[in-house]
């Protein structure tokens, strides 16, 4: 779970996270507030980047000290600003248990029509296009940041992103590795806060950049 | 003639912008110094014969001198920025691994968690 600063709401994810998660790994991306120490305390292991180094980067140190330090057999990203449920990981984990998939995506648009502005949506829509587009999948929401892997699909992951456009870049390598690819329908939770600290639409920018002069 | 030259020149840095990815090999560096060396010959040369600029400008199609050598300068700054850019992201991509690796094996190093298993209760800290 990337953290950036985040201590007003990360000890209640955490706890509820780890109401249903034994572990629970805080990626600190150099926030400059109590975030780290905040879910220490509420019972996350936290990995403490010196430096603000991006959200692709904290993903992946979250999974690198997952694949050297525990031997978890699945692996769930998560975002600590509270716009997932608990309970939506927990289905898709179950998948990946019952050994239906080795890699589930979480996604918005799948069942119900949430509450995103148009201009953003058409955004994300076009996301998902350039990631159908480039990976050969049929995926209905490129950047949610809810994915359950398993332990060897996980490993196959290096982020080179270090900013945000890792999402397209997850979905690219695990696209080239032969996993089995599922789909799991998400509720996002736009809570003021969230909206807030959100990406904003300039950010799709950036990431377009990013992708073209890779 | 000039516009076949300026918008040659634009797409060959981009070729070689999308070719430079992970290529850090002899080669590259030595035909860097080798452009350089050109472009400071370059410029002695047409210091010392103020004429021959023109001539050259004329006979690519464009009026004088001084506008060649004003598109070149753009087509060299293009180059730079671009060049300057993708280094500058390389270093940075390189700190990041490296503030990465410290980072993930402190937190090893601090506290090894055993996960329980799925399903296992939660209640209790993790396991130091």
């Amino acid at each position: 779970m990337p953290v950036y600063n985040e201590a007003t709401v990360i000890s209640d994810v955490v706890r509820d996270v780890r109401s249903v998660f034994p572990t629970l790994v805080c990626v600190d991306d150099g926030s400059r507030d109590a975030s780290a120490r905040l879910a220490e305390d509420a019972g996350a292991v936290v990995v403490r980047h010196p430096i603000n180094l991006g959200q692709g980067a904290a993903l992946q140190s979250g999974i690198d000290y997952t694949l050297t330090y525990t031997d978890a057999d699945f692996l769930v990203t998560f975002d600590a600003d509270g716009q997932h449920r608990t309970s939506d990981a927990l289905a898709m984990v179950r998948l990946l248990a019952a050994d239906e998939a080795d890699v589930v995506f979480g996604s918005r648009f799948l069942d119900e029509l949430p509450e995103v502005s148009g201009l953003k949506k058409a955004v994300l829509q076009l996301a998902v296009r350039y990631t159908n587009l480039t990976t050969g999948l049929r995926l209905s929401d490129a950047h949610n940041g809810l994915r359950a892997l398993n332990r060897d699909a996980a490993s196959s992951i290096h982020l080179t992103h270090h900013g945000m456009a890792h999402a397209s870049e997850i979905v690219h390598q695990l696209a080239v590795g032969s996993w089995r690819i599922q789909e799991s329908p998400v509720h996002v939770l736009y809570t003021d806060y969230s909206r807030a600290k959100g990406q904003s639409l300039w950010n799709s920018i950036n990431i377009l950049f990013d992708l073209v002069l890779r | 003639m000039i516009k076949v030259i300026l918008l040659g020149g634009l797409i060959g840095i981009g070729f070689a912008m999308l070719r430079m990815r992970n290529t850090h090999r002899t080669g590259t560096s030595a035909s860097k110094r080798i452009v350089l060396v050109l472009f400071l010959v370059a410029f002695v040369v047409s210091v010392l014969f103020p004429d021959l600029t023109t001539k050259v400008a004329v006979a690519v199609g464009v009026g004088r001198g001084a506008d060649l050598v004003l598109y070149l300068l753009a087509l060299a700054f293009v180059f730079l920025t671009l060049y300057t850019y993708l280094r500058f992201r390389d270093a940075r991509y390189q700190l990041g691994e490296l503030a990465r690796w410290i980072a993930v094996h402190e937190a090893g190093r601090v506290e090894p968690s055993r996960p329980r298993p799925l399903g296992a209760p939660a209640d209790e800290p993790p396991a130091r």
